[in-house]
């Protein structure tokens, strides 16, 4: 083999060999993008589910304080409920308390054996819870 | 106003057809060569080279020219298809100079053309490939 051939044969391996190494560097690069792409969607996705539950356990304690400030509304609101009802009871004793005085008192009027003195005693006396007393001097 | 036009596409055809004549000439001068055959005068473990260059280089090429997944990874395999070709016609075209006999000039013209135009093509995709890649990168 002489020189011209070697030199000949020796610049074709060269560009052989480089186009060798493109083709390989290509494939390798491909394999290695893949590789980072899935890497980078991993982390993309480990990043996207760890704000997802920080924001949820930020949620979780909104709703429990709200949770807390509303149980704490509706047990106020049940214990005015049930002093408005208590209240009411009594205005209701008194009413009828008051009804059944007043009842007592026009039939005393009616009666014809009635006297002024008596009338004024049965006044006097007001109803059993003492609402409606009428005093003498406001008689 | 001047209008640029982009020309897309990358079926060029006398490319493709000149890689598959490159897979014909490799793979008969490596599995069925004839004695008057050109690579086939090229002494030695040349004849392989040569050969399995060309094949190679047509195989390739076809493949990157015809990869549609990845422009990059394409175009890769055509810049190395390009590169191995230029070196089997480099090897070639020293067989018809060198053991061609008569009308040899004619075909060795032909291959340095052939040569020349796949080194030109290898820039281009190297220029392209400096542009495609993200800088820093």
């Amino acid at each position: 083999m002489d020189l011209a051939t070697i030199i000949v044969a020796a610049v074709s391996a060269l560009l052989s060999g480089g186009g060798a190494a493109a083709v390989v560097s290509v494939l390798a690069r491909r394999k290695l993008t893949s590789a980072e792409v899935t890497e980078k969607l991993t982390d993309s996705a480990i990043q996207m589910l760890e704000v997802a539950k920080r924001e949820a356990r930020a949620d979780v304690a909104d709703m429990r304080a709200e949770l807390a400030e509303t149980r704490a509304e509706l047990s106020d609101a049940r214990r005015e409920a049930a002093e408005a009802r208590r209240r009411m009871r009594e205005i209701r004793q008194d009413a009828e308390s008051l009804v059944g005085f007043l009842d007592r008192v026009l039939t005393a009027i009616n009666d014809p054996k009635m006297t002024i003195g008596r009338l004024r005693v049965l006044v006097g006396q007001g109803p059993p819870n003492g609402l409606g007393t009428l005093r003498e001097s406001d008689s | 106003m001047q209008q640029k036009l982009i020309v897309l596409g990358r079926n060029r055809p006398h490319e493709l057809l000149l890689l598959l004549l490159s897979i014909l000439w490799g793979g008969v001068a490596l599995f069925a060569p004839t004695p008057d055959g050109l690579v086939s005068r090229l002494p030695g473990w040349l004849t392989i080279l040569a050969a399995g260059a060309l094949l190679s280089s047509g195989t390739i090429g076809l493949v990157g020219c015809l990869w549609r997944t990845t422009v990059e990874v394409g175009l890769g395999l055509e810049l190395g298809a390009m590169l191995i070709g230029a070196g089997g016609l480099l090897l070639s075209g020293y067989a018809v100079l060198r053991y061609g006999e008569g009308g040899g000039t004619v075909t060795a013209v032909f291959m340095s053309v052939w040569i020349v135009a796949n080194m030109w093509r290898a820039m281009q995709i190297w220029n392209d490939l400096r542009t495609l890649r993200p800088r820093g990168g």
